[in-house]
C-alpha cells in the first residue's frame, strides 16, 4: 500500500551499444544508490539505481547490457530485446547513450527503440573529446527526440540531462511516426497479428514475429500460428532483418555525416594504432600480456597480504575478546570457532577480490581487455574455452573465487561453464602452505641443473594444475552440448584513461556480491565443520584414551575424539590405498573448509599450541613413524601422493559456494567436486603405488 | 550488419594473430573489430 510519503517510481531504461559509456553515466546518475541483481534465469548483471529528480520525484534507472540492435547475437542482447518486448511495467523513458566518436554505427538501435513508441532522450557521450564537432539540432530535427551532449569523464551536461529527463518524464508523450517503413510483406503479416500480439506498435509486432521462437510472453498456440503464417507468406526473417538494417542505415547515415565532423585519426585513433602495434604484436603481444598478468598476480599476492593479515588479526582479537566476555562453554565456542571463524573465512578474501577486480576494471576501461581476448581466443577455443577465459585461468593462480566471478564477461554459456569448472585446477595461493610443508619431506634440498630442486617441485605442481585444467576443459568441450553458437566479433575501442568512479563502483559491487552471495553458504559450512571438530560421542578415543586438551584454562575435546576424528578413522580404509593414515584423513576433512587449514589441523593433531610455527610442525611430522612397522609416515611415496591430492582435489567450500552462485545450481559444484576429487584420488593412488 | 559492416563498407586488414586465426579489421577507417577466420570468410570483399 502506498503511504503519504512514498510515490510510484518512474522507470528509466538506459540503452546503448557496448563501449558507449552507459555504465559511466549510470554511476554518475545513481552514485551509491545502486544495486546489482540478476536477470531471471541468467547470471547477467542487472544494475538498477535510484535518481532523485526533485521532491517526491524518484526515478528508477535500469542499466541494460550493451546491444547493437534488436536482432540479438548474444545472451546480453537477448535480455535487451526481452526487456522491451516482454517485461512489465513498460518504461517511462529511454535514456539512449551513444559515443560521439562512433556515432554512425551506434544509431541503429536508437531508431529501433523509437519505433517501439517509447519516449527517448539521446545522450551523446564524450563531448569533451577533441577533434569532434556536432550540430545536435540536425539530429533533433531528424529523429524528433531531444539530444543532450554529456561527458561521463568530466560530468559535463549531467544537469542539463537531468532537466531534460524531468521534463520528459512528467510531460505527456506522443508517439512519433515510425522511422522504418515496412515492406508490403511485413505490413501484411503484422496486420494479421494486430489483435493477437499485444504490442502497442507495429514494430513491436514485427519483432515478435522475428523472435517468436524464443521470447516467453506468447502462448504456444500463437507461436505455432506465427510459424505457420510466416511460412505461408514466404516471410524470410534474415532477408527482412537485412532489409530493415539497410533501410535504417540509408536513412540516418547522411544525417549523421551532416551533423558530425570528425577529424580523421582524431579521438585517440592515432595513439591507439601506435599502442596496438606493440600490444597486439604476434609475439610481443603475448609477452606483454603475461607481464601484465604477472603484475596482477604479484599484486594479489603482495598487496593483499597486509590487509589479509589485518583482517585475520582483527578477527582473532575480536574472537579473543568475545571468548573472554562470554562464559566458557559451547556458546562461546560456537561464536568464536564457528561464526567468527566462518566470517573470517569470508572477509579474508576481500582484499584479493578487490585487487583483482580493480586490475580487471582498469584493463576493461582502458580498452586493453578486448585486445587480450582476441589474441588468445583461438588458443583457448581449442580447449572449449573463450579468449576471456585466460583472465580467469591466470587469476586462479591467486584465488579461484574472484577468478570464477570474472567469468561473467563470457557470454557463451558453455565456454563460461567450462572456465568455471576448470579454474580451480590452477594452484591457488591457499595451496602454498601445504606445498611448502610437504615438499620438504618429498624433495631433498639441493640443486638440479643449477635450479633449486624444491623450487622445481613447486613449479611442477603448478604445471600439472595447468595441464589438468586444459585436459579437463578439452574433455568437457566434448561432453557438454550447447545450442549457443560460439563466435568472436569483438570491437577494439580506442584506448582511453580509466574513469576512477567506475573502478570504485566495480570493486564495491564485486566485493558486496561475494560477501552477501557466497558468504551465507560459507558460514553454514563453517558451522557444520565446527560442530564436527568440536563434538564427539562420549566413547574411547580412536587413538586410545579420550583426550582433553588444556587450553587457556579450559578443557577441549582433542580433535581425534571429535566427529571429524571419527570420520578420519572411518575414511581411513578408503584413503589407505593412497598411503594416508587417519590423521591425514582428519586433515583432508578439515581442509574442505580451506586447504590452508591443513597446517592448523596438523598442528592440532601433533598437539602444537602455535600452529604458525611451521618449522616445529614439520619436525614433528618428519619424525612421525607408524606404530606397527616403525617406518616413516611421511615417506616420499605418501608425501607425493598427498601433494598430488592437494593439487587436484576440490577442497575449498568458498569456491564451491561461488560456483553454485554463478551457475545457479548445485549440480555443477557437485560435478566439479566429484570430478576434481575423483581425479585427485586416482592420481594419488597411481603416484603412491609408483613410488612405494 | 548491426555493427555497421554494410555492403560497400571499406574493410582493411590491420593485423592477424600469431596463428593467423584471429584477424583485426578497420571498418570505414573509423573503428576496429576482431573476427575469427571462420566469420571473416563469410564477408565478400573486392579490392579498391
Amino acid at each position: 500500500m502506498m503511504t503519504s510519503t512514498t510515490v510510484a517510481r518512474k522507470l528509466v531504461l538506459m540503452a546503448g551499444n557496448p563501449n558507449s559509456g552507459k555504465s559511466t553515466l549510470f554511476n554518475l546518475l545513481t552514485g551509491l544508490n545502486q544495486k546489482v541483481g540478476n536477470y531471471p534465469g541468467v547470471t547477467v548483471d542487472k544494475k538498477t539505481g535510484v535518481l532523485e529528480l526533485g521532491a517526491f520525484k524518484e526515478v528508477q534507472i535500469l542499466d541494460l547490457p550493451g546491444a547493437y540492435s534488436m536482432y540479438p547475437s548474444s545472451k546480453d542482447e537477448r535480455i535487451v530485446v526481452r526487456q522491451f518486448l516482454e517485461t512489465e511495467p513498460k518504461p517511462d523513458l529511454i535514456l539512449y547513450v551513444a559515443d560521439l566518436s562512433q556515432l554512425e554505427k551506434q544509431i541503429l538501435l536508437l531508431t529501433q527503440i523509437i519505433d517501439l513508441g517509447l519516449p527517448v532522450i539521446l545522450a551523446l557521450n564524450m563531448a569533451d573529446m577533441t577533434g569532434i564537432t556536432i550540430q545536435t539540432h540536425i539530429l533533433e530535427e531528424h529523429f524528433k527526440i531531444p539530444v543532450v551532449l554529456i561527458s561521463g569523464k568530466t560530468s559535463f551536461g549531467i544537469t542539463a540531462l537531468k532537466m531534460q529527463m524531468n521534463f520528459m518524464l512528467y510531460e505527456k508523450f506522443e508517439a512519433k511516426e515510425p522511422y522504418y517503413k515496412f515492406t508490403e510483406q511485413e505490413k501484411k503479416l503484422t496486420e494479421q497479428f494486430k489483435n493477437s500480439i499485444t504490442s502497442t506498435t507495429d514494430y513491436g509486432r514485427l519483432l515478435t514475429l522475428h523472435h517468436g521462437a524464443w521470447i516467453d510472453n506468447i502462448p504456444n498456440e500463437l507461436r505455432a500460428e506465427i510459424k505457420e503464417k510466416s511460412e505461408k507468406e514466404g516471410f524470410n526473417p534474415i532477408l527482412s532483418q537485412i532489409h530493415e538494417t539497410m533501410a535504417r542505415y540509408d536513412r540516418f547515415t547522411p544525417v549523421i555525416r551532416k551533423a558530425l565532423h570528425l577529424v580523421p585519426g582524431g579521438a585517440g585513433a592515432k595513439i591507439t594504432d601506435r599502442i596496438d602495434k606493440w600490444v597486439m604484436h604476434p609475439v610481443l603481444g603475448s609477452i606483454i600480456f603475461f607481464l601484465i598478468m604477472l603484475l596482477i598476480f604479484q599484486a594479489i599476492f603482495a598487496w593483499a597480504e597486509w590487509p589479509m593479515n589485518f583482517i585475520e588479526y582483527s578477527m582473532g582479537e575480536l574472537s579473543l575478546s568475545v571468548s573472554q566476555v562470554l562464559p566458557t562453554g559451547w556458546i562461546s565456542d560456537l561464536i568464536c570457532d564457528g561464526v567468527l571463524a566462518g566470517l573470517t573465512g569470508i572477509l579474508v578474501f576481500i582484499p584479493q577480490i578487490a585487487i583483482l577486480f580493480l586490475f580487471i576494471g582498469i584493463l576493461e576501461e582502458i580498452g586493453y581487455m578486448s585486445r587480450a581476448v582476441s589474441m588468445f581466443d583461438m588458443m583457448m577455443r581449442k580447449f572449449g574455452l573463450n579468449g576471456r577465459s585466460i583472465v580467469a585461468l591466470v587469476s586462479g593462480g591467486a584465488c579461484a573465487i574472484p577468478a570464477i566471478m570474472s567469468t561473467r564477461s563470457i557470454s557463451n554459456w558453455k565456454e563460461r561453464l567450462i572456465t568455471i569448472m576448470v579454474t580451480p585446477f590452477i594452484s591457488c595461493s591457499a595451496r602454498i602452505p601445504v606445498y611448502a610443508i610437504l615438499i620438504g619431506f618429498a624433495v631433498p634440498k639441493g640443486r638440479l641443473f643449477g635450479f633449486e630442486q624444491q623450487g622445481l617441485a613447486l613449479m611442477g605442481l603448478y604445471g600439472i594444475g595447468i595441464v589438468a585444467a586444459l585436459i579437463a576443459a578439452y574433455i568437457l568441450k566434448k561432453i557438454l552440448h550447447s545450442s549457443d553458437r560460439s563466435f568472436l566479433m569483438m570491437e577494439l575501442p580506442v584506448y582511453r584513461p580509466p574513469v576512477i568512479k567506475n573502478l570504485f563502483y566495480l570493486v564495491l559491487e564485486k566485493t558486496k556480491s561475494f560477501v552477501l552471495g557466497a558468504g551465507k553458504i560459507i558460514i553454514i559450512i563453517s558451522l557444520v565443520l565446527w560442530f564436527l571438530a568440536s563434538f564427539g560421542p562420549p566413547v574411547k578415543s580412536v587413538a586410545g584414551e579420550t583426550h582433553l586438551i588444556e587450553k587457556k584454562g579450559t578443557t577441549k575435546l582433542a580433535i581425534q575424539d571429535s566427529y571429524a576424528g571419527i570420520l578420519g578413522k572411518f575414511i581411513e580404509p578408503a584413503i589407505k590405498p593412497l598411503g594416508f593414515d587417519w590423521k591425514m584423513g582428519i586433515a583432508l576433512i578439515c581442509s574442505f573448509a580451506a586447504r590452508e587449514v591443513f597446517v592448523g589441523t596438523m598442528a592440532t593433531i601433533y598437539r602444537i599450541e602455535d600452529d604458525s610455527d611451521v618449522a616445529s610442525i614439520r619436525t614433528r611430522m618428519a619424525e612421525d613413524r607408524h606404530s606397527d612397522t616403525g617406518a616413516l609416515v611421511y615417506n616420499p611415496a605418501t608425501t607425493w601422493s598427498l601433494l598430488i591430492f592437494y593439487a587436484f582435489a576440490m577442497q575449498c567450500m568458498s569456491t564451491l559456494a561461488i560456483v553454485k552462485r554463478e551457475t545457479r545450481s548445485w549440480k555443477w559444484p557437485i560435478i566439479q567436486f566429484i570430478m576434481m576429487t575423483g581425479l585427485a584420488y586416482l592420481a594419488s593412488w597411481f603416484v603412491y603405488h609408483w613410488l612405494k | 550488419m548491426s555493427m555497421g559492416i554494410l555492403p560497400q563498407a571499406q574493410i582493411e586488414l590491420v593485423r592477424r594473430n600469431a596463428l593467423g586465426q584471429t584477424l583485426v579489421y578497420r571498418i570505414n577507417g573509423r573503428f576496429k573489430i576482431a573476427l575469427r577466420k571462420d566469420e571473416a570468410s563469410t564477408i565478400i570483399v573486392g579490392t579498391i
